[in-house]
C-alpha cells in the first residue's frame, strides 16, 4: 500500500508498513540520509526531522500517522534560522564526527525560531535530548549564540 | 502557545476502551459501606502511586520520573525535562518531540510512551508521587484540588483519558499498571458510592 | 589500482593530467601519470589549479582529514580552506601508518607519523611546480615564488595548473627543502576551518550507515543473550511474515542469526520476530557483584606478574621505613564505546569477481584480509571504500575485528550478486561485549616525615586486551600486557621505588581498547592517589605534584610544565565562590602531557555542577591549534561521561543495559565552560585524540573531595552515590 509523503516540499509515493518509522522510510526509500539513526528510542534526537514545522524524533514517528503533514530534513532545512546555523556552526567548527549534527542542527533551528535569543540554561534544556558522543557540546552552546548574534544583525 | 507537533490523522475513538460495565452495574452512592469503600481505596491507590501513573504525577516540580529494573531506583526523567506549566514541555522542549501522538501501540522496547493525544505531565496539584496514600485519596475527593470532579467524573475521566489508558497498555518492557481499567472504574465508583473514604495518615 | 579505482569513481579526479606525487613501494617520492605508473599518490594538482591530499587515515571526527591537508597545504603555501581531500583507497605498502607498518588508524598517532611524510610530498611537488615554471620562463627557479596557487618571478605570473603537465616530467627532487617553520601560515595558525564540516551541515556526508547501493540487501544479526552463547536453533517462520524479508541464516561460528531484509526496518523487525534458541552450557553465566569481588580479591593477593623493575619484596621494604601509608582501592566498572554512529559495513560485487568494502575504515589492512580470506579471494581483489565513521573511540577496530567479519560472513552466505550491508543496532553496540574491561587498582604510598613519596605498591587486576590475540606478540612481555599497565610503570613522576604487579581476569567479555585504553583506568589512580597524598599530609595538590617533578628529563620537565601552566591559567590557589571547588589532575599517554582544573559547585544537598574546566596540552608543534582544542574539549566530555554515569553489568552472564537510556550518555548541561591552553612547542607533534580523556575524571573525583566529599573510588561517581544537577 503507498503512503503519500510531503517531504522538503516534493510529494513522495512510499510503500512501507504503516507502522514503519519515519526515519527508516527517510533513509532506506529517499535515500535522504543525511537524518541519522542513533538509538531508534527517543534517545539521541541524531534522527531530529521538522514535522508541520516543529522538531521530532523521526524514529518514533510512524509514517501511517503523518498524512499531510510537511516534512523538514536536513538536507533541505532552509530560511534565516537555518542560514545562521550553519554560518556559525562554521564559523566556530562546532562538527566533530558530524554523526549527531544533523540532529543538532534540526533541534538549534527550532529554537532559534521561537526564542531567537537563548539563554545558556534554555539552550541547556531544549538541546539536551540531543547526544554527542564526541562531546561537541560546549561548541554547539556557542554556534547557538553566535547564530543568535547572526540573526539579530 | 506552540504549535502542536503532530496533527493526528487517525480517529481518537478507537483507543478508549469500551466501557466494560454498563452504568446500572455500579454501585449506587450510599449503597456500599465504609470498609467495602476503603478496601477499592486501597486498590485505586495501588494504581495511583504506581510507576506508570506516579512517574507523570510529579506536581510542581514539573520533572517526569523513570522506573525500570535496569535503573535501579526510580529517577528523573533523563535529558533533564521539564515539562513546565504547560505540563507539555512548550517552555523549552515539548513532550510531543519524542512523545508522538498516535493510537498504534509502542513495540519498541524501551522508546518514548506515547498515546493518541499530546503527551503531557498530569496537573501540577495532582502530585502523587511520592505521596502517602491519604494524601492523594484527600487530593482526588477535593473538586478544589481535583479540577472540579466528583467521583462520577473522575471514573468517566479514568475511562477517557488517552493517557491514562495508556498506563495499561505501555508496551514492551514495561510493566503495566494493576488491575484492569474497567476494574479501576469500578473501584472509583465503589469508593465514591461509599462516601469517597480516605484512610489515616 | 588508481585506474581500477578510478572506473568504481573513488578517484574520479585521477586522471592523467593531473600532477601526481607519493611514493612508490620502496618508499622513495615518485611521480607520474598514466598507466604503469606505480605509485601511491599523496598530492594531486589538477590543470585547473585544484589541489588535493590523499588523506590515508580515515576521518571519525578526530580531523585528520583537516590535519593531513593542512600538512599539503603549508608546503604548496595555499590557504587550508582552498586545498580539497580524498580518503586513500587500500594500500597496504604505500599507505601504511609508518609506526605499525599497516594500513591502519589509532594510539592517537595519526599526525605523528605523517607530519614528516606529507610535507616531504608536498614540498616535491613544490619544487616541480617551480621547476617547470622556471624552465619555462627561462628564470632560476630560486627567483620565483608560489604562494595561492600562483607562481611568480620576474615581472610574471600564473596558475600552478599551467605547469601541470611540465612539472610531470621533472626529475622528482631527492630531498625536497621543507617550510622553515618560521614561514608558516597554515600549521600553528589558530583557525577554524575543518575541511569535512561543510558535508556534515547538510547532510551530504557519507558515513558507512548511509550507503544506499543499487539492490542492496541489509543485515541485522540476531545475537546471544548471553555473551559467549552459541545458537541451537531457529525458526524464521514469523518473520517471513515481515514485508521485505528477504531470508535468515546462521553465523558460521553459531554466534547468531543473520537476517536479510530489502530495507533496514525489515530486517531489525524480522530479527526480532525469530524465534530461536540458545546453547547458553558454555556462556558466560557470572554477575556483576561477583566479578568486581574477584577483581578486589585479586589486588588484595599477590600479583601474578611484576611489570616493574623493581619487585614487591624491594617496595615492601621501603615502606616499612614510611612515616605514613595511604592505601586506597579503585574499582572500574566495564563501558561500552558507544560511537555515535553504530558500526556496520558493505560489501559490493564487481563484474570482475572482486568486491568493495565500504568501511569507516579505521584499519583497511584488517578489513582487506578478513574480507579476502572470508571470501577466498587474492588480496587485491577486496578494494575498500573509506567513508566517514561516525565516531569510533577504538570500537571500529577490535582484536577479532568483529564486523568486518561479520560483514564478510553475511555476504559470504549469499550468492553474492547483490551488494550486503551489515548494520549493527545501538543494542548491539551496548550489549556486543565489545568493551573496555573492567579494572581494580590497590595503591599502597609510603610519604616520609616531609610528605615526600618514599615508596609506591601498585597492584592492577583486569582483562588483558591483547593476550591470546595475533598482536600479543608485539605487546604482550614476561606475562604482562603493555595496555594494562600504561600510566603506572612509566609514570613522569619521581617515585623513589615502585613496584607495579598485575593479575589477569578471566574477563566475560572481549577486551577492546577504549580512548586512552588503559589510562583511561590507570590516569584516575595516578591522579587520585597524588591528590589524596597532599590532602592527607595538608600540602598544595598542585605543588605536590611538582615537588614530584623536579628532574631534568624532559618527560618531567614537560608534565611539571602543563601543571604550572593550567594552575596559571585556572588561577589555582585564589579564592573562589562559596560552594565552589578546585579539583586537578594531569596525565602522559600516547607521548602528551595534558593537566586539567575542574571547578565544580556544590549545593547544600551536595548536588554536584561541573562549572569549568581549564586545560593545559603539550603535545609537541601544535598543528593544527583548533583541533587540538577541539579534540581535548571532546576527551574531556568523554571521560566525564563515563566516570559520572556509565557502567555495564551482568546478570548471570546477560548485560543489563541496552540503549542510551540505562547506558548514560554525557549530555549539554553536564559541560559548561572549557578553555584549552596549548603549551607552544617545536618538538615533533604527538596525539591528542585520546590524551583529553584521562584527566578529566580525576580532575573531577578531586575536586569532589575538595569539597569535603569522600574520593570517589568506585566508579561510576552515581554508583557510589554522588548526585549531578
Ligand atoms: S534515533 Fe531517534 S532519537 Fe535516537
Ligand atoms: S559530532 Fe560526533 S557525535 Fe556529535
Amino acid at each position: 500500500m503507498a503512503i503519500t509523503l510531503n517531504v522538503n516540499k516534493t510529494e513522495h509515493s512510499v510503500h512501507a508498513p504503516p507502522d514503519t518509522p519515519l526515519l527508516w522510510v527517510l533513509r532506506d526509500e529517499l535515500k535522504l540520509t543525511g537524518t541519522k539513526y542513533g538509538c531508534g528510542i527517543a534517545h539521541c534526537g541524531a534522527c531530529t526531522v521538522h514535522l508541520d514545522g516543529g522538531p521530532v524524533r523521526s524514529c518514533q514517528v510512524a509514517v501511517g500517522d503523518i498524512g499531510t503533514s510537511p516534512i523538514t530534513t536536513i538536507e533541505a532545512v532552509e530560511g534565516p534560522e537555518a542560514d545562521a546555523v550553519r554560518q556559525a556552526w562554521k564559523e566556530l567548527d562546532v562538527v566533530q564526527c558530524g554523526f549527531c549534527q544533523s540532529g543538532q542542527i534540526m533541534q538549534a533551528i527550532d529554537l532559534l525560531t521561537f526564542e531567537p535569543t537563548p539563554t545558556d540554561g534554555l539552550i541547556d534544556s531544549v538541546m539536551g535530548g540531543n547526544a554527542c558522543r564526541c562531546a561537541t557540546y560546549v561548541r554547539i552552546r556557542a554556534g547557538i549564540h553566535r547564530a543568535a548574534e547572526i540573526l539579530a544583525s | 502557545m506552540r504549535k502542536l507537533l503532530m496533527a493526528s490523522m487517525i480517529a481518537t475513538a478507537a483507543s478508549i476502551v469500551a466501557a466494560a460495565a454498563l452504568t446500572s452495574d455500579y454501585p449506587k452512592p450510599g449503597s456500599v459501606d465504609r470498609a467495602t469503600g476503603l478496601e477499592a481505596w486501597a486498590r485505586i491507590y495501588e494504581v495511583a502511586s504506581h510507576p506508570r501513573c506516579s512517574n507523570c504525577h510529579v506536581g510542581e516540580s514539573g520533572i517526569p520520573m523513570w522506573s525500570g529494573p535496569s535503573y535501579g531506583e526510580t529517577r528523573p526523567h533523563g535529558m533533564k525535562i521539564v515539562a513546565g506549566e504547560s505540563r507539555i514541555g512548550n517552555e523549552t522542549l515539548p513532550c510531543g518531540t519524542c512523545h508522538v501522538k498516535s493510537d498504534r501501540p509502542q513495540t519498541i522496547p524501551h522508546a518514548a510512551p506515547r498515546a493518541n493525544g499530546d503527551w503531557q505531565l498530569a496537573p501540577a496539584g495532582a502530585g502523587w508521587f511520592g505521596r502517602s496514600s491519604n494524601w492523594i485519596c484527600e487530593q482526588l475527593r477535593d473538586p478544589a484540588r481535583n479540577g472540579g470532579m466528583d467521583y462520577l467524573k473522575l471514573a468517566n475521566h479514568a475511562g477517557h483519558d488517552v493517557i491514562l489508558l495508556w498506563a495499561w497498555s505501555p508496551g514492551p518492557g514495561r510493566e503495566p499498571a494493576p488491575y484492569s481499567n474497567a476494574e479501576h472504574r469500578m473501584d472509583i465508583h465503589t469508593w465514591g458510592a461509599a462516601g469517597q473514604p480516605c484512610p489515616p495518615e | 589500482m588508481s585506474a581500477n579505482l578510478s572506473r568504481r569513481g573513488f578517484l574520479k579526479t585521477a586522471t592523467a593530467a593531473a600532477l601526481i606525487v607519493g611514493f612508490n613501494p620502496g618508499g622513495a617520492l615518485a611521480t607520474g601519470t598514466g598507466p604503469g605508473v606505480d605509485l601511491s599518490p599523496f598530492v594531486k594538482v589538477f590543470p585547473d589549479g585544484r589541489v588535493v591530499a590523499i588523506v590515508k587515515h580515515f576521518e571519525g571526527g578526530q580531523g585528520t582529514a583537516t590535519g593531513l591537508s593542512a600538512l599539503v597545504a603549508e608546503e604548496l603555501n595555499m590557504r587550508l580552506q582552498d586545498i580539497g581531500f580524498e580518503m586513500a583507497p587500500f594500500d597496504n605498502a604505500r599507505y601504511a601508518h609508518l609506526f605499525f607498518g599497516l594500513q591502519a588508524t589509532g594510539g592517537s598517532s595519526s599526525m605523528a607519523n605523517s607530519y614528516l611524510q606529507y610535507r616531504t610530498a608536498a614540498a616535491a611537488t613544490r619544487e616541480m611546480l617551480i621547476a617547470a615554471a622556471a624552465k619555462e620562463w627561462d628564470l632560476q627557479a630560486d627567483t620565483l615564488t608560489l604562494r595561492d596557487g600562483t607562481i611568480s618571478g620576474g615581472g610574471r605570473s600564473d596558475n600552478i595548473g599551467a605547469f601541470v603537465e611540465a612539472a610531470s616530467r621533472v626529475p622528482v627532487p631527492d630531498q625536497p627543502a621543507l617550510k622553515d617553520p618560521s614561514d608558516w601560515r597554515v600549521l600553528g595558525v589558530d583557525q577554524k576551518s575543518r575541511l569535512d564540516t561543510p558535508a556534515k551541515l547538510d547532510g551530504s556526508a557519507r558515513f558507512s550507515m548511509d550507503l544506499q547501493l543499487d539492490n542492496q540487501m541489509v543485515v541485522a544479526i540476531r545475537r546471544t543473550p548471553r555473551l559467549g552463547g552459541r545458537l541451537a536453533w531457529f525458526d524464521a517462520a514469523a518473520a517471513e511474515a515481515i514485508p521485505g524479508f528477504i531470508m535468515a541464516k546462521p553465523l558460521p561460528d553459531g554466534k547468531g542469526v543473520m537476517v536479510y531484509a530489502e530495507t533496514t526496518w525489515a530486517a531489525f523487525q524480522a530479527r526480532d520476530a525469530l524465534s530461536v534458541e540458545w546453547d547458553l552450557s558454555s556462556a558466560e553465566s557470572r554477575s556483576h557483584d561477583a566479578l568486581k569481588e574477584e577483581l578486589l580479591s585479586m589486588v588484595r593477593a599477590e600479583p601474578e606478574f611484576q611489570a616493574s623493575e623493581t619487585d614487591l619484596e624491594t617496595t615492601s621494604a621501603a615502606l616499612e621505613g614510611a612515616a605514613q601509608i595511604i592505601e586506597r582501592e579503585f574499582y572500574f566498572p566495564i563501558l561500552a564505546h558507544g560511537p555515535m554512529e553504530p558500526v556496520g559495513a558493505a560489501i559490493e560485487p564487481l563484474a570482475d569477481g572482486g568486491v568493495v568494502l565500504h568501511d569507516g575504515a579505521q584499519a583497511p589492512a584488517a578489513g582487506n584480509m578478513m574480507v579476502s580470506q572470508i571470501l577466498d579471494l587474492p588480496a587485491e581483489k577486496v578494494q575498500i571504500n573509506t567513508l566517514y565513521a561516525g565516531g569510533f573511540f577504538g570500537r571500529r577496530s577490535t582484536p577479532d575485528f568483529d564486523y568486518l567479519v561479520e560483514t564478510a560472513q553475511a555476504f559470504a552466505a549469499t550468492d553474492r550478486t547483490r551488494p550486503v550491508k551489515l548494520q549493527c543496532t545501538r543494542e548491539d553496540d551496548i550489549t556486543g561485549g565489545y568493551y573496555r574491561p573492567a579494572y581494580a587498582h590497590r595503591v599502597r604510598v609510603g610519604l616520609d616525615d616531609d610528605g615526600n613519596i618514599i615508596g609506591w605498591d601498585h597492584r592492577l587486576a583486569g582483562q588483558s586486551i591483547f593476550k591470546d590475540t595475533p598482536m600479543e606478540q608485539f605487546l604482550v612481555r614476561g606475562g604482562v600486557d603493555a595496555t594494562s599497565v600504561e600510566g603506572v610503570h612509566d609514570t613522569p613522576y619521581r617515585i623513589p621505588v615502585l613496584h607495579v604487579g598485575l593479575t589477569d581476569q578471566k574477563g566475560p567479555t572481549t577486551a577492546n581498547w577504549w580512548r586512552s585504553v588503559g589510562h583511561s583506568h590507570t590516569g584516575y589512580v595516578m591522579e587520585c592517589m597524588m591528590d589524596e597524598c597532599a590532602r592527607v599530609t595538608n600540602q598544595d595538590p598542585v605543588a605536590f605534584r611538582l615537588n614530584h617533578l623536579t628532574g631534568n628529563d624532559p618527560d618531567q620537565a614537560r608534565m611539571a610544565g602543563v601543571i604550572r601552566l593550567v594552575s596559571d591559567k585556572a588561577r589555582w590557589g585564589k579564592p573562589l565562590p562559596d560552594g565552589h571547588f578546585h579539583g586537578v589532575a594531569a596525565h602522559k599517554s600516547f607521548n602528551t602531557y595534558v593537566a586539567q582544573i575542574c571547578e565544580i559547585s556544590v549545593d547544600e544537598d551536595n548536588v554536584i555542577t561541573i562549572e569549568r574546566v581549564t586545560a593545559a596540552v603539550d603535545c609537541g608543534v601544535p598543528v593544527t591549534p583548533d583541533i587540538i582544542r577541539a579534540q581535548i574539549e571532546g576527551g574531556i566530555g568523554y571521560g566525564f561521561g563515563h566516570v559520572m554515569r556509565a557502567g555495564i553489568t551482568l546478570t548471570n552472564g546477560e548485560v543489563d543495559q541496552s540503549n542510551f537510556h540505562d547506558f548514560e550518555t554525557l549530555r549539554i548541561y553536564d559541560l559548561s565552560k572549557i578553555d584549552v591552553h596549548i603549551v607552544p612547542s617545536a618538538a615533533p607533534p604527538t596525539g591528542v585524540g585520546e590524551p583529553g580523556t584521562p584527566p578529566a575524571g580525576p580532575a573531577l573525583a578531586n575536586a569532589i573531595a575538595a569539597s569535603g566529599q569522600p574520593l570517589v573510588t568506585h566508579l561510576p561517581m552515581t554508583a557510589s552515590g554522588i548526585k549531578f544537577s
